[in-house]
């Protein structure tokens, strides 16, 4: 098969590599042009700084992206991906099946024009080992996908821990080869917009516009209004006001469009041992995450998604640092889902975890815990406020922050949890966004029980579990759980049941 | 709270960690001592050295002599055939249970210190944590070591 042939990219690699490269020595050339049409030099250094360097560097560019382009040469060899590249300095990227952890296929402008796609490959080695195809045919992306995916399951056979979750799982191997594809998770256009209107920048902009009106009242001295309303329309002060609001209202607009066109034809698929997920309208976006990797699920509430009943369902992903997964390894997979849908969509993709379960709360005697630690994490403003009182009255204001973080503390109180069913222990804990971490025993990674003095005094205990996530963990935690809950969770962690039960767990 | 791991870590701990809280409050007099000097020169009232002086005698006592006694009591480690457990913290008591298979790999590190007085931290490693128990006698922390590897490899297994 030609696969295995050096090959270059499709010469279309020249253009983006081109405008990379563009992005680096854009400055410069404005700054040229800049400095060229201010007038103040003879014709020769105008001539110099507006037309030769500026092209000058355009066509280095070009060269550079013709030369990157030649000496770039991809193969796939003895079970390993081979990338070779540089003119003066030559590196060489091997990257073996195994190590590859998933492979994204995205389009840009640039692909969709001929008709070609971007791949890139995330190995869990760090930043280090990750490689791109920039431009290669759509087909030809597909055959490589494949081929990986196929010589990767070769090498699993081989392992004999897989063979045996195979034969668990009392399937014939053949069957796994063809699976066939099912989509899981899509969201209509309704959907797509209302994600945009209550995504956290869309509500940055709508607190920035509060903050704004409320600052207007120390900008315009309010009895000044009504006695020389005309000075100061002449003076342009409403002008100036109704520019910054109509600017912020523009940028609103903006964030919406820009997070419509990202969450476009969101769609997420699954095939038995991967799921895959694809997005977007201008630059269409496919992430394929095997459920191998799948370390976890987090659902996420947010203040104004929650209040509809809406969340937002992201897995963990071990490895990988695409730009789908933030640093911290989440995948979202839902971005806008009814409450009670989740549940059928995990369970058709994830079927070791279950959503519906009932929590335990924190016990009663944990409130006062909560609503005093709420309280005071406002210490440090309420401070900042009290001070301002000595200089504005409206620094006083600061004791409102008070019942407000007792409010805080209370809805944290009534969110908290914890959940074990079987293998899996969930974890509920807000801030402002509620947040239910699930996670599976044979996934964590440490678990840990802590206990303040004050939570000592009332008997509880914090319990959080580490799960691998990106390439670092993520923690799932519950605060001020009942302290012989902690225990008795601690202990269904432990592999060694060699002391004895002591006393038996009653749950009230 | 829970069962107390079995092991302790080495008394020796405690002037390893009193040289410390020396050094640490070696450099906070020297800070006392210049807000002090300002404060005598800028003709500021002179009971706000006498409350910092007051402020660093107590830190002095308590990280020299009260919290490295405290935490040492509370460290306490047990390596068991399938899982590693470490307890530590003098305000918040915090254990932590490491299943064997979950660890990659395990390191000795030691500062200028330790070496003096023969001790060394081991770390341990997981996917996504590092657990650290310090200031093990040097032979026993290179026997601890050896232990968990030889552990954590035959209980291999994918992540």
């Amino acid at each position: 098969m030609k696969m295995f042939e050096k090959k270059r990219q499709h010469p279309a690699a020249i253009l983006t590599n081109t405008i990379a490269n563009l992005r680096a020595t854009i400055y410069p050339i404005i700054l040229a042009l800049i400095i060229g049409n201010s007038g103040e030099g003879d014709r020769i250094e105008e001539l110099v700084l507006r037309i030769i360097i500026p092209i000058g560097l355009l066509f280095l560019n070009i060269v550079q992206g013709f030369i990157s382009w030649w000496r770039f040469t991809y193969r796939l060899e003895d079970g390993e991906l081979r990338i070779e590249s540089g003119l003066l300095f030559k590196k060489k990227r091997f990257i073996p099946f195994e190590r590859i952890q998933s492979i994204s296929v995205s389009q840009g402008i640039i692909q969709r024009m001929f008709g070609l796609v971007k791949m890139s490959f995330e190995t869990a080695g760090g930043l280090e080992t990750e490689a791109e195809l920039a431009a290669i045919p759509r087909r030809e992306a597909k055959e490589i996908e494949d081929y990986v995916k196929r010589a990767k399951k070769n090498l699993l056979i081989e392992d004999a821990s897989i063979v045996i979750e195979l034969e668990h799982e009392g399937k014939p191997l053949s069957q796994k080869l063809e699976k066939p594809v099912e989509c899981i998770y899509s969201m209509n256009f309704q959907e797509v917009f209302l994600v945009a209107l209550t995504s956290g920048g869309a509500i940055g902009v709508i607190v920035g516009i509060l903050a704004f009106l409320s600052e207007i009242g120390d900008i315009i001295p309010i009895n000044l209004f009504y006695d020389e309303a005309k000075a100061l329309l002449a003076s342009g002060i409403l002008i100036l006001i109704v520019t910054v609001l109509v600017v912020i209202l523009l940028a609103y607009v903006i964030a919406i469009i820009r997070s419509v066109l990202k969450f476009a034809n969101f769609k997420v698929e699954w095939d038995e041992e991967n799921i895959m997920i694809s997005h977007g309208v201008l630059e269409k976006k496919k992430t394929t995450v095997p459920l191998k990797r799948i370390q976890g699920i987090v659902i996420d509430e947010n203040l104004i998604r929650g209040l509809f009943g809406y969340a937002t369902v992201y897995i963990l992903n071990a490895g990988g640092s695409s730009v789908e997964t933030g640093v911290d390894g989440r995948i979202m997979i839902c971005p806008f889902i009814k409450k009670d849908r989740i549940s059928t969509v995990i369970t058709r993709c994830l079927p070791d975890y279950k959503i519906d379960v009932s929590y335990t709360p924190v016990p009663k005697r944990a409130k006062p815990l909560y609503i005093l630690r709420s309280i005071f994490s406002f210490r440090i403003a309420v401070a900042i406020l009290l001070c301002v009182y000595f200089l504005k009255p409206w620094g006083l204001l600061s004791l409102f922050l008070i019942p407000l973080g007792a409010i805080l503390g209370y809805i944290k109180f009534t969110f908290a949890g914890w959940s074990l069913t079987g293998e899996q222990l969930a974890l509920r804990d807000r801030f402002l966004t509620k947040r239910t971490t699930y996670m599976l025993k044979r996934r964590i990674q440490s678990l840990e029980v802590s206990q303040s003095y004050f939570q000592r005094l009332q008997k509880v205990s914090t319990i959080s579990g580490t799960v691998m996530s990106g390439f670092a963990g993520l923690n799932g935690k519950a605060v001020h759980i009942d302290e012989e809950d902690a225990r008795f969770l601690y202990r269904w962690f432990s592999l060694e049941k060699d002391e004895p039960v002591k006393e038996e767990l009653t749950t009230e | 709270m829970i069962r107390e791991p079995k092991n302790r870590i080495s008394e020796k701990a405690l002037k390893v960690w009193k040289i410390h809280g020396l050094i640490n409050s070696v450099i906070t007099f020297l800070v006392v001592l210049g807000a002090s000097l300002y404060i005598y020169f800028s003709n500021w009232p002179n009971w706000l050295i006498v409350l910092l002086s007051v402020i660093w005698i107590f830190g002095f006592y308590f990280f020299v002599f009260l919290l490295p006694k405290l935490r040492w009591r509370r460290w306490r480690f047990e390596v068991r055939e399938q899982e590693i457990e470490i307890q530590h913290g003098v305000f918040v008591v915090t254990q932590t249970l490491i299943p064997m298979i979950r660890v990659q790999h395990v390191d000795n590190t030691q500062g200028p210190i330790l070496k003096k007085y023969h001790l060394s931290t081991v770390k341990i490693h997981t996917a996504a944590t590092v657990h650290e128990i310090p200031a093990l006698l040097d032979q026993e922390a290179e026997e601890l070591r050896k232990t968990i590897a030889r552990l954590a490899r035959v209980a291999d297994e994918d992540v």
